[in-house]
């Protein structure tokens, strides 16, 4: 039954084929004939492949079949199996030209049976066993024979060229040294001289009828001699030791060019071999494919076992449906991608190659030849070419997707390059303003923030001349970049409250914000910001989740002072936050550190030298532990917070905070105050004192009720919102506001002196205007009853 | 407003009852115009808060406060430095605040200094510290350790007499320069001209550094500046009695002794004299008492054992912390129950 499809097959193949072929072979015209010649072809086939596996073998098997010619018994058994062959051999002629059509039987047989393997398709391999049926038919005596068979069934064939008698001579192995002289034979059309020891090609140019030549496995170096033969078609010289292909001037009818195992090292001289169908070059010495064009009709080439490492050219075959590139040098698809071009091919054969070793060859390759059926003696399935599909498809998004990792990577390393070379020009702006005078120091326009269009802050280094007085302690300039290694090691928390999430994160950095100069990453419980910019990933709408998942959050290269405003933020978002990282934040001063009190719960606080001068004063972790307390801060700087460490810290700074908090004017704490603070003090004032005038004693008393939390309270750091704004607007209200206190008190002044004067003037005229009085009175009563009378009557009247 | 609240220097130069003076006159030379000023800028600008207050009090608490010198706490440079009185205060604060530094000893440095000041006054400039740290440390380099009491009268000569130093810096370069220190232009008070001088004196300083100038010759400028010079000055015959001290004199070397010199302390009179800087024993009572609450409840959330007025207080005055600590109950909490389900199972 598998024979029969195969046969199906092949029929139908060939026929097809034939309509193409026709011009070619016109010996094959007869449909009938034709058909004979493929049914006899077929099961013979199937034999001879079961023990032929690749080329090598091929040629070792016809060698011996033709050393076995002698066993009569053999040559029986074949005869036997091929009557047809061995009874006309005009038949055999007719398969022997038309040669390609029959390797293209052969190849849809073998495409019937997946079972043979690495069969050979060249042509010359069936040539080389029709030759061997030639010598059979000439019999075993193997003798110098001359065999003219005028064949009946011939006649019959419309072609003109065979209807005239056609003569052969085999002289398959009479070690030959040299061509023999066939002087008169100008008819002559196939002529064998296999197996030989010939050095020349000679006495052969007047053999114009010469359709086949057969010089395989001889001593031939050189080509020349063959110049005349212009009728012929198959050429044969396998195996000799040919260096250069040449003198195929005239033979513009070749069909069949066979120059395997040669030394040829260059494809040359063949671009006019327009009717050449079958090109085999295996086993030379050939490095490029090249010169291929105008070889309009050539549909096999095989360029098994050379050197060839560069493909060229292929696209300009247009009929090449086979190639044949096994056992070369072809390292890279790169240098096959002339295949893509070809829409004719359907065979290729790549293995033994580099490439071929590849884990995405085959994909490759049918993702790139698109109509390829056949590849290394193997179907392509539609299975193949739909994994080949899904197959390229994944390597493509793979591709893609580490494409789009490496550009993030460098993304991200750029950006955190960009964001440390701002924050050292923002330093070295930094640095500047003290020179420019006292006030400045603190006013927010020095602060990075207020700089935002410096994007690159290289523009913004200083000159070198410039005179900068104000450097010492607010540390050197130092190269950004190789602290993240001890970074690192700190950023672990502790304890992480849920290992799983932990685990889940450590692999996968997530990007929240990226841009040239910032970065915002979260790396499983680590959050971290490089650049100003980053701190725009707090602003965004965070899941409950992936907040409450952050433990760690890492600040560098942005200045202090504008993570302040985000600490009540971050403090909402982040309920799980606590360890706090600062690289290169600019925190110079200790009131700074007052800021952090704004977070709403920190086990570890970690400021790194690099970058925060505050870390060279000796009073800066006493100050952390003094006004943090209320965090119960366990490490600072990977260091343990002990009890001691707490009372040390008391002891600097608590009568600060002492004094603080209970000579600080009330009115005063009002303002200094947050919120919350403010209005436990404003209850404490109502509740205690209505009365206007505290007595200092209770003043201090209302001090220590509210106890030390107020007295840490009162060092906060004013974020830069509320001294910020809009200082245009500010000053004119405040210059406003300041004329009309001035005149205010300018009125109040000017009434007070003058109540001032005119007490002044009573003052001095009060002891004359008294003594004045005192005359009136006693001149009034010198006269006691007069006196008496006159009161009686002012009484008496007013009643 | 009474004459109490100014400084006792003033009212024994100035008597209400001294008829010989204009009202105007008196004002300016005793401040009440300013710290009315102030006080009323101040109500003004947080009227919300203060309204709240009340007005009536607020008023009383503010002078009460100039009286008490603790009215400068927390405020900002400029007011600071716009008053002797302030002056003073400030540095008296300064004093109570950090004693205990000085206590233990430990040496600072001069942007140790800065951040402390800075915590009493936010904007507190960096370069009046540094200008005290030169008197201290002469030709080292500024960012050298000092001890704090050096660094105490330093920053009070320096901060208390700001200006006239300044005119003395001026007139002992033109000296050092050979200049007639008569055509001198007193600098006025604005401490931004201080800087180019300062700057210009760093050069000299290179230059000029070993060789001093005249005493008696600076003297004399020094007492014709006195004589015009509307700021207050260190007494003459305190300068006199340092400037006779020595043959050569460096304008650094007579920062130092002036800063050194106990009746200029004495007339400042913010300061107590150098062997008792470091006493004060009713902040050392307050400061154990404070420690003794930290060390009773330690990091005190976790043990409700702490006085309990004191508990309550802590409850009150740190809102945050009592979100913690409810926290961790609620933990604690949910652990027991389940612990008595597993019992119970």
């Amino acid at each position: 039954m598998e024979t029969e499809q195969g046969e199906g097959r092949a029929m139908h193949k060939h026929t097809s084929g034939n309509d193409k072929w026709v011009f070619l072979t016109p010996m094959v015209n007869s449909c009938k004939l034709h058909l004979t010649t493929v049914k006899s072809l077929v099961p013979e086939r199937g034999q001879r492949m079961t023990d032929s596996h690749d080329f090598v073998k091929e040629t070792n098997t016809s060698a011996t079949q033709t050393r076995n010619l002698s066993n009569p018994e053999k040559q029986e058994r074949k005869q036997v199996s091929s009557p047809i062959s061995t009874d006309s051999p005009a038949h055999n002629l007719v398969s022997l030209a038309g040669g390609a059509p029959n390797g293209s039987v052969s190849h849809a047989a073998q495409e019937a049976r997946d079972k043979t393997q690495r069969l050979i398709h060249s042509a010359g391999a069936t040539y080389y066993r029709h030759s061997l049926n030639l010598s059979k038919t000439a019999g075993g005596s193997g003798v110098y024979k001359y065999n003219a068979v005028p064949g009946s069934s011939l006649t019959r064939l419309p072609s003109d060229s065979f209807a005239s008698s056609f003569q052969r001579i085999d002289l398959d192995r009479h070690s030959l040294e040299e061509c023999p002289q066939l002087g008169t034979m100008d008819e002559l059309q196939l002529l064998n001289l296999q197996n030989n020891l010939i050095t020349r090609i000679q006495h052969l140019s007047h053999l114009n009828q010469l359709v086949f030549l057969n010089l395989y496995d001889n001593h031939i170096s050189e080509m020349t001699g063959i110049e005349a033969l212009s009728s012929l078609k198959i050429l044969m010289l396998g195996k000799n030791r040919i260096h250069n292909i040449c003198c195929l001037g005239r033979l513009s009818k070749l069909n069949v060019l066979d120059l395997h195992d040669n030394q040829i090292c260059r494809i040359e001289n063949m671009s006019h071999l327009s009717e050449l169908r079958v090109l085999n070059l295996a086993g030379n010495n050939i490095t490029r494919v090249e010169n291929l064009q105008g070889l309009d009709c050539l549909t096999e080439l095989n360029l098994q076992q050379n050197y060839i490492s560069i493909v060229t050219e292929v696209d300009r075959l247009p009929s090449l449906q086979r190639l044949f590139l096994s056992c070369n040098n072809i390292t890279s698809f790169n240098q096959l991608a002339c295949l893509g071009e070809s829409c004719s091919l359907t065979e290729l054969t790549l293995d033994g190659n580099p490439v071929a070793l590849e884990t995405w060859y085959k994909q490759a390759v049918l993702r790139c030849v698109l109509h390829l059926r056949q590849l290394d003696m193997k179907r392509i399935t539609d299975e193949d070419r739909r994994m080949a599909g899904v197959q390229a498809r994944k390597e493509e998004e793979k591709k893609r997707e580490s494409h789009k990792q490496t550009i993030h990577k460098e993304k991200r390393r750029l950006a955190i390059r960009n964001a440390a070379q701002q924050w050292e020009g923002v330093r070295a702006c930094l640095e500047l303003p003290p020179t420019n005078g006292a006030k400045e120091e603190v006013s927010p326009e020095n602060s990075p923030a207020h700089t935002p269009a410096q994007t690159n802050g290289l523009a913004q280094e200083p000159s070198p001349d410039e005179p900068r007085r104000i450097s010492p302690g607010s540390g050197p300039e130092r190269p950004s970049g190789g602290t993240e290694n001890r970074l690192r090691t700190n950023s672990r928390p502790n304890s992480p409250r849920d290992p799983k999430l932990v685990e889940a994160g450590s692999g996968s950095v997530q990007s929240l914000s990226l841009s040239d100069n910032h970065l915002a990453e979260l790396d499983g419980d680590t959050l971290r910001l490089f650049g100003l910019g980053a701190l725009e990933a707090l602003e965004r709408g965070w899941g409950v989740q992936t907040a409450g998942a952050v433990t760690v959050i890492t600040f560098r290269y942005i200045n202090f002072d504008a993570i302040i405003p985000t600490l009540p933020r971050i403090r909402v978002k982040f309920p799980n936050l606590s360890h706090l990282i600062f690289l290169e934040t600019n925190i110079s001063r200790l009131p700074q550190l007052a800021a952090l009190a704004q977070v709403r719960r920190l086990d570890q606080l970690t400021i790194h030298p690099e970058g925060n001068p505050v870390v060279s004063l000796a009073l800066w972790r006493s100050f952390v532990i003094y006004r943090l307390h209320h965090l119960n801060l366990q490490r600072i700087n990977g260091q343990e917070v002990t009890m001691n460490d707490v009372i040390a810290a008391e002891r600097v700074f608590g009568t600060l905070g002492h004094i603080a908090a209970t000579e600080t004017p009330r009115c005063r704490l009002l303002l200094l105050l947050e919120e919350s603070r403010k209005r436990q003090l404003q209850f404490l004032l109502e509740g205690r004192g209505r009365r206007a005038g505290l007595s200092p004693e209770e003043l201090r008393d209302n001090g220590k009720l509210l106890g030390e939390g107020l007295s840490r309270a009162l060092f906060n750091y004013p974020s830069r919102d509320c001294s910020a704004e809009s200082p245009e607007e500010g000053t004119v209200e405040s210059s406003e506001r300041a004329a009309m206190i001035q005149q205010y008190l300018q009125e109040l002044v000017q009434r007070a002196s003058d109540t001032n004067l005119k007490g002044e003037a009573l003052h001095k005229l009060w002891p004359s205007m008294f003594a004045e009085m005192v005359r009136d009175c006693v001149l009034e009563m010198r006269d006691q009853a007069a006196f008496r009378q006159a009161s009686l009557a002012k009484l008496s009247e007013t009643k | 407003m009474s004459v109490s609240t100014l400084s006792p220097e003033m009212t024994t130069r100035m008597n209400r009852f001294n008829s010989t003076i204009t009202a105007d006159e008196y004002l300016a030379d005793s401040n009440v115009l300013f710290y009315l000023s102030d006080a009323v800028t101040q109500l003004l600008e947080h009227k919300e808060e203060y309204s709240q207050f009340g007005v009536t009090r607020y008023f009383a608490e503010y002078f009460s406060s100039v009286k008490n010198s603790n009215h400068v706490l927390f405020r900002e440079y400029n007011y600071i430095r716009a008053t002797s009185h302030n002056r003073a205060s400030f540095i008296r604060v300064f004093w109570r605040c950090f004693r205990q530094i000085g206590k233990s000893g430990d040496l600072l440095s001069m942007l140790e200094y800065r951040s402390l000041l800075q915590l009493l006054c936010p904007d507190f400039p960096v370069e009046i510290v540094q200008s005290a740290a030169r008197i201290v440390l002469m030709d080292d380099a500024i960012d050298c350790l000092m001890s704090f009491s050096d660094f105490l009268y330093a920053f009070q000569l320096q901060f208390y007499y700001q200006e006239f130093l300044d005119s003395v810096l001026v007139i002992y370069q033109d000296l050092l320069a050979g200049k007639s220190p008569n055509t001198v232009i007193v600098p006025t008070s604005t401490s931004i001209e201080q800087l180019p001088s300062v700057a210009a004196e760093e050069n000299d300083k290179e230059e000029h550094q070993q060789d001093g100038v005249e005493p008696s010759t600076l003297a004399q400028c020094i007492d014709a500046l006195c004589d015009r010079f509307k700021h207050s000055h260190p007494t003459r015959s305190c300068m006199r009695e340092v400037l006779e001290q020595t043959d050569k004199v460096s304008y650094y070397s007579l920062l130092m002794s002036l800063a050194k010199h106990e009746t200029i302390n004495q007339t400042i009179g913010a300061l107590p004299s150098k062997a008792e800087l470091l006493i004060d024993p009713e902040m050392d009572q307050e400061l154990d008492k404070l420690i003794a609450q930290i060390s009773v409840s330690p990091s005190s959330n976790s043990s409700g054992s702490a006085v309990g007025g004191l508990k309550e207080v802590q409850k009150k005055a740190s809102p945050r912390r009592n979100i913690h600590h409810r926290r961790k109950i609620e933990v604690e909490s949910d652990g027991s129950t389940e612990e008595t389900d597993s019992s119970e199972n």
